[in-house]
């Protein structure tokens, strides 16, 4: 499910910003496929343990309100992304609001990590194995 | 009238202070998981504009190694290890052994 409303909105920003077509994405869409596979995987698996798991937890912990220990980690893993440009910065704010929101919801850390990895693996690993 | 209880403590004071001391593996762990990810690939567009592949493989090596020092840091590895959910042990309020 995470996965699903993720793809939905990543993909439909996607579309709309024209992401995807810009020198960076060529030079990364060159890396062999075994890595992109790997990259999306690890992108899963420690951004969701990063951003969502310890981050939104500790920042509880160390007093901070609801608020600011849910937005300090997703600015920050939003502008995380701004080597893709503009673009990327929205998509990921978009992905993040929706992991945070799924987070929060479940705390099932590796439903958003599968969550997260699949979204990316469908955004940079499928479209390779088809062409 | 007699006040000898000056420093006695107050009957609403507990011993306990209201806010919990934060250790410093909980500040190091903080910084890790919010800035780690930032500085790598902030530190490979700055000297690798163009991605290749020995560049894709040195930064995956040092996120990597950045989330083995952070799960030794914070001990989630440890928890893990025990076949519990990181998330559910600290949404439980529970310590995590790094911040003992």
């Amino acid at each position: 499910m995470i996965a699903v409303v993720s793809a939905a909105v990543v993909g439909g920003l996607a579309y709309l910003t024209g992401y995807g077509h810009g020198p960076g994405s060529a030079a990364f869409e060159k890396l062999p496929l075994w890595l992109i596979t790997l990259i999306v995987i690890r992108a899963g698996v420690v951004e969701e343990l990063f951003y969502r798991g310890y981050a939104i937890e500790r920042l509880r912990m160390i007093g901070l309100g609801p608020f600011w220990s849910v937005t300090i980690p997703l600015v920050i893993f939003s502008l995380g992304h701004w080597s893709g440009g503009a673009a990327n910065i929205l998509i990921a704010l978009a992905a993040g609001i929706i992991l945070t929101g799924f987070y929060l919801w479940r705390r099932d850390l590796v439903a958003n990590m599968i969550g997260h990895g699949l979204v990316d693996f469908v955004a940079n690993v499928l479209p390779q194995l088809f062409s | 009238m007699a006040t000898n209880n000056i420093g006695a403590p107050f009957s609403l004071m507990t011993d306990q202070p209201s806010i919990p001391k934060i250790s410093r593996a909980t500040w190091m762990g903080l910084f890790l998981s919010l800035f780690a990810m930032v500085v790598i690939r902030y530190a490979f567009v700055f000297f690798v504009p163009e991605i290749t592949f020995a560049a894709a493989i040195l930064k995956e090596t040092l996120i990597w190694q950045a989330q083995r020092l952070f799960l030794s840091l914070s001990g989630v590895a440890k928890v893990y290890r025990l076949g519990r959910s990181a998330s559910e042990h600290v949404a439980g309020g529970n310590q995590l052994p790094g911040d003992s």
